[in-house]
């Protein structure tokens, strides 16, 4: 197993390289100008010729390309153009909220997720089944920004439970920090949880292969025959649908930090393609591949621990 | 007969729904303890479902009512869930047919195959690898202790299904269920595998029920046997007076078309398809396939067609008393069923094959071909295996010739004859395909010359064409009967036996043996001069078979074809083959004539291979069988 994961962390590398290289690419050939974004518009030409030459934008493709890519291989990111701090800097504070959101939403995805998906496939057209599927399709029918704006009106404006918007960081304020991240949580949680459907089929699809039946034969319950038989073989196909959606929240939920004003890396990422800050956004993009390569790993090291034809590799 | 331990009476599985099908329809079964009895029937009979109601193990959409059903002293009717899982697992084992299928992939097989004693009472982890070990050692898997930690991908077939029968017997019950416990596997294996059963069951002295659609299996394992036909049971009787006097015309029609010990021109099929649920004819379930019964006056066969006949006890004349024997114990659901006492042979004779000149013009010379597989992994690239598939084989064929490729699976047949197709290039040697004039054939021609019958005629035939334009297609790629194409397609399935209506149907639409009909057809269309058949009978049914086999003698007469016929079943073989090559590990280890190759093998392999046929007499056990083996014997 660690020889495998070795190899694969190997195969970041070229990974990330072509990443780097397209990203740069393609901010260097979209037309824009960032002096203008932190000039303004009234700037005359020498104020942004200065600026352009004091960031460094006024040297060649390559050679602009060859210092960001020499700086990675030193851990340094540039400095962002806009907000004039170092962009890792910049990247660990924005990262945070949007990180802890994910995990968090994550988790109460997989606690409403799982026993809704298991049941339902189980008892098949029952009560839990009907309310199950009807709910998935009503959350995937209500966008995120608007459930997240129901909830705000609710809890926060309403009945001034819990804070309307802003991130609290653990360290500072724990119990501010809970509170900050519930409503969030809940609702980027409720709208993953779609996935239901998809453990619901691959229950399904177990319950009815022929080793389930002849766990009935051997006398086992059908508690028994779910706990013991159905779930791990279910969770196989889940897995991957459940790391993927985990994968698209590191890279940032744009619009649930939009709606409760997390100052996450979603966020940060979209205001600095408005600004042209091209370090921040070329950093951030990397991040966002690196982040969704490792999850990939993790998934494939759960398979490999859930599947013992991919563990000996058949 | 001793205790009982399965009692059944006027069993019925219906499926649920406003207009229900009766998929088991008034069955009586009954096993003692230490006693065999077998369920044969072609496929969709309703054996499957008669063997899960023992434990209520049916699917959903069907219901089972039964005026009696007690399995080792409990009324299954009755039990309510504990009763049933204690049943379950407990006093009665079941066995299924596909071992891969039935076992959790995801758990070690040793933990799935202590799982029944597990669940009842509390054994530790050590307890219960060292009880697994144990009963895996005992069905003979060799380094128990190590094996039963593996997963079951690691494992053979045969291995694993040796480890279902553990499992099934694990907590010694009285009653075991083995539904098609051979099926799945190589013949070489299931001989194994029935040795296997015996022994066990001497030792534990259960009852069996075997289920199974294989006569073979039925005379070397079972005391007694229930001839099933359409959810009813047409004939029951001792198998030794089944085999050597059927009283039902299906029992004989079925025991007629086993291609086991015959030379093809004997082999009888029974003409049309066998009855569904959805299409089960009124009266007798059989009449439309009857042979007694169209020699009957039509009055008598009116009554065929009216009349459900009852199963019921047929009164031998003459040899009960006279000679001591024991009297007949067989019951037949036949209106005529003492008719089948006198009368002969129910079928037509045949046309023998005359064997093709052996020095005549070869139309395949296959000359030192190898071939080997290099797998790799998919992580690092790196090779992990190499696979001689075909080993410098040499041969040739000639015209108008059947030749046999026969061996285990993996030795190398598939790939010899894909080779054949050209489907796969060898690594070394060379096959050359003659024309008329013996001159070698190349390109577009070579693949007119040579066309290949894929084993899943399913799987070859695209689902979205109906059977018209699938054949259309092939006449369409080779330039062939433009403008007359509509006519020639009905010729070509008149060729095989089908209707022309058939045409406009979709695959799906067809019943196996049709289906292989189809692909026939499909590789006629290009007029060749050899057939490559690669298993064109395993997934068929033995009254199918026979028709196919059947055919493809007819084709062979008529059309001069040569085949090359690929085939794990020895039997098969027989009853198309002038030769036989026999394959071992990729390489030819023996070829002859097929008198040579099955009453003077040569070669060890060959002879292993002849002796896992399951074609024994059940006279050759040791359970008193015909009057006149009896009486010889005593
Ligand atoms: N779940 C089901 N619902 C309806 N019909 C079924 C179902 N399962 C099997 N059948 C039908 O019941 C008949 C008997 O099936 P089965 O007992 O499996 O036959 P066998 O074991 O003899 O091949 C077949 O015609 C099959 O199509
Ligand atoms: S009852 Fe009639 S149709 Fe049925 S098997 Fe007997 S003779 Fe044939
Ligand atoms: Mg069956």
């Amino acid at each position: 197993m660690a020889g495998f994961v070795g190899r694969r962390l190997l195969t970041l590398i070229p990974v990330l390289l072509m990443v780097a290289l397209i990203t740069f690419g393609i901010l260097h050939f979209t037309p824009g100008d960032p002096t203008i974004a932190i000039l303004g518009i009234d700037a005359t030409i020498e104020q942004r010729e200065e600026l352009r030459a004091a960031l460094g934008l006024d040297r060649g493709v390559v050679e602009q390309f060859l210092n960001w890519a020499g700086g990675l291989l030193r851990l340094d990111f540039g400095q962002s153009l806009y907000l004039r701090v170092p962009v890792g800097e910049a990247m660990l504070r924005y990262l945070e909220p949007t990180a802890l959101l994910a995990v968090y939403s994550l988790v109460v995805a997989l606690l409403v997720g799982i026993p809704a998906g298991v049941i339902s496939g189980v008892r098949r057209g029952g009560l839990i089944d009907r309310l199950v599927m009807g709910m998935t399709v009503a959350i995937n029918a209500v966008p995120n920004f608007f459930l997240g704006i129901l909830v705000i009106m609710f809890f926060s404006v309403q009945l001034g439970l819990l804070p309307t918007g802003g991130y609290v960081s653990p360290t500072e304020d724990f119990l501010g920090h809970v509170r900050a991240m519930i409503l969030p949580s809940a609702v980027l949680g409720i709208s993953l949880t779609s996935f239901a459907r998809i453990i619901r089929s691959s229950v399904l699809d177990v319950m009815s292969a022929e080793y389930v039946e002849t766990a009935y034969s051997k006398g086992l319950s059908r508690p028994q025959v779910v706990i013991k038989h159905v779930l791990r073989n279910a969770a196989i196909p889940s897995v991957t649908v459940i790391g993927i959606s985990f994968g698209n929240l590191l890279g940032g939920a744009v619009v649930t930090e939009y709606v409760f004003n997390l100052q996450g890396i979603g966020q940060l990422l979209v205001e600095s393609i408005a600004r042209r800050d091209y370090p921040v956004i070329q950093a951030g993009v990397l991040l966002s591949a690196l982040l969704f390569c490792l999850v990939t790993l993790l998934v494939d090291v759960i398979y490999a621990y859930l599947d013992p034809r991919v563990r000996y590799g058949r | 007969m001793t205790d009982a331990v399965l009692t059944v009476r006027e069993l019925r599985v219906r499926t649920r729904g406003d207009a229900p099908l009766a998929l088991v329809d008034g069955v009586d079964i009954d096993v003692g303890l230490g006693e065999t009895v077998a369920l044969v029937g072609e496929s969709g009979s309703g054996k499957t479902m008669a063997a899960r109601s023992v434990l209520r193990l049916l699917p959903a959409n069907v219901e089972l009512t039964a005026g009696g059903l007690s399995a080792v002293g409990t009324d299954v009717l009755a039990a309510d869930g504990p009763a049933l899982r204690g049943l379950r697992g407990g006093r009665v084992g079941m066995i299924f047919q596909d071992p891969m299928a039935n076992f959790n992939p995801v758990l070690p097989v040793g933990r799935q195959v202590t799982e029944p004693v597990r669940i009842r009472q509390r054994m530790s982890k050590r307890a219960g690898d060292k009880l697994a070990a144990e009963v895996l050692g005992h069905v003979g898997i060799p380094d128990p202790e190590r094996r039963c930690r593996e997963y079951p991908h690691q494992f053979s077939g045969g291995m694993l299904q040796r480890a279902m029968i553990a499992m099934a017997l694990v907590n010694r019950p009285s009653l075991v269920i083995a539904d098609e416990p051979t099926t799945a596997l190589d013949a070489t294996l299931q001989v194994k595998i029935v040795k296997l059963l015996r022994l066990l069951q001497s030792e534990i002295n259960a009852g069996i029920l075997v289920i199974t659609h294989d006569l073979g299996l039925v005379a070397e394992l079972a005391d007694r046997a229930s001839v099933m036909y359409a959810g009813r049971i047409m004939e029951t009787g001792r198998v030794g007076e089944l085999f050597a006097r059927p009283l039902h015309p299906y029992t004989r029609a079925l025991l007629d078309s086993r291609p086991e010990g015959r030379t093809g021109a004997d082999v009888r099929a029974i003409p049309g398809e066998p009855a569904t649920p959805a299409t089960r004819p009124g009266g007798c379930a059989f009449h439309p396939r009857c042979r007694l019964r169209v020699e009957r006056p039509a009055a008598d066969q009116a009554r065929c067609v009216d009349e459900v006949p009852v199963l019921r006890l047929v009164a031998l004349p003459g040899t009960t008393g006279t000679t001591g024997s024991t009297p007949s114990s067989s019951l037949a659901a036949c209106h005529f069923a003492t008719e089948m006492l006198t009368v002969g042979h129910l079928a037509q004779p045949r046309a023998d094959h005359v064997p093709p000149d052996p020095d005549s013009a070869p139309v395949v010379t296959v000359a030192g071909v190898s071939k080997r597989f290099v797998t790799k992994s998919a992580w690092s690239g790196r090779r992990t295996g190499v696979t001689q598939a075909v080993d410098d084989v040499s041969f040739t064929l000639g015209h108008g010739e059947s030749l046999g490729l026969v061996g285990e699976s993996g030795s190398g047949k598939s790939t010899l004859g894909r080779m054949m197709v050209r489907l796969i290039e060898p690594d070394t040697g060379g096959i050359t395909v003659h024309a008329q004039d013996a001159s070698p054939v190349t390109g577009q021609q070579f693949r007119r010359t040579v066309q290949w019958v894929h084993q899943d005629p399913y799987g070859s035939l695209n689902p979205k064409m109906t059977i018209r334009r699938l054949i259309t297609e092939v006449l369409a790629r080779y330039r062939l009967a433009s403008g007359s194409r509509a006519a020639r397609v009905t010729e070509l399935l008149g060729l095989v036996g089908l209707p022309p209506d058939l045409a406009e149907r979709y695959p799906h639409q067809l019943s196996g043996g049709q289906r292989q009909r189809v692909a026939i057809a499909r590789a006629l269309a290009v007029e060749p001069r050899v057939l490559v058949l690669d298993e064109p009978l395993s997934a068929l049914d033995v009254s199918i078979q026979a028709q196919v086999i059947t055919l493809l003698r007819r084709l062979r007469a008529d059309l001069g074809l040569s085949y090359v016929l690929i085939s794990h079943d020895l039997n098969v073989v027989r009853t198309i083959c002038d030769r036989v090559a026999v394959m071992c590990e990729g390489r030819l280890v023996e070829v002859g004539t097929v008198d040579d190759i099955y009453d003077r093998p040569q070669h060890p392999y060959t002879k292993t291979l002849l002796s896992a046929m399951l074609n024994v007499d059940p006279e050759d056990r040791a359970v008193p069988a015909s009057p006149v083996t009896s009486t010889a014997r005593s």
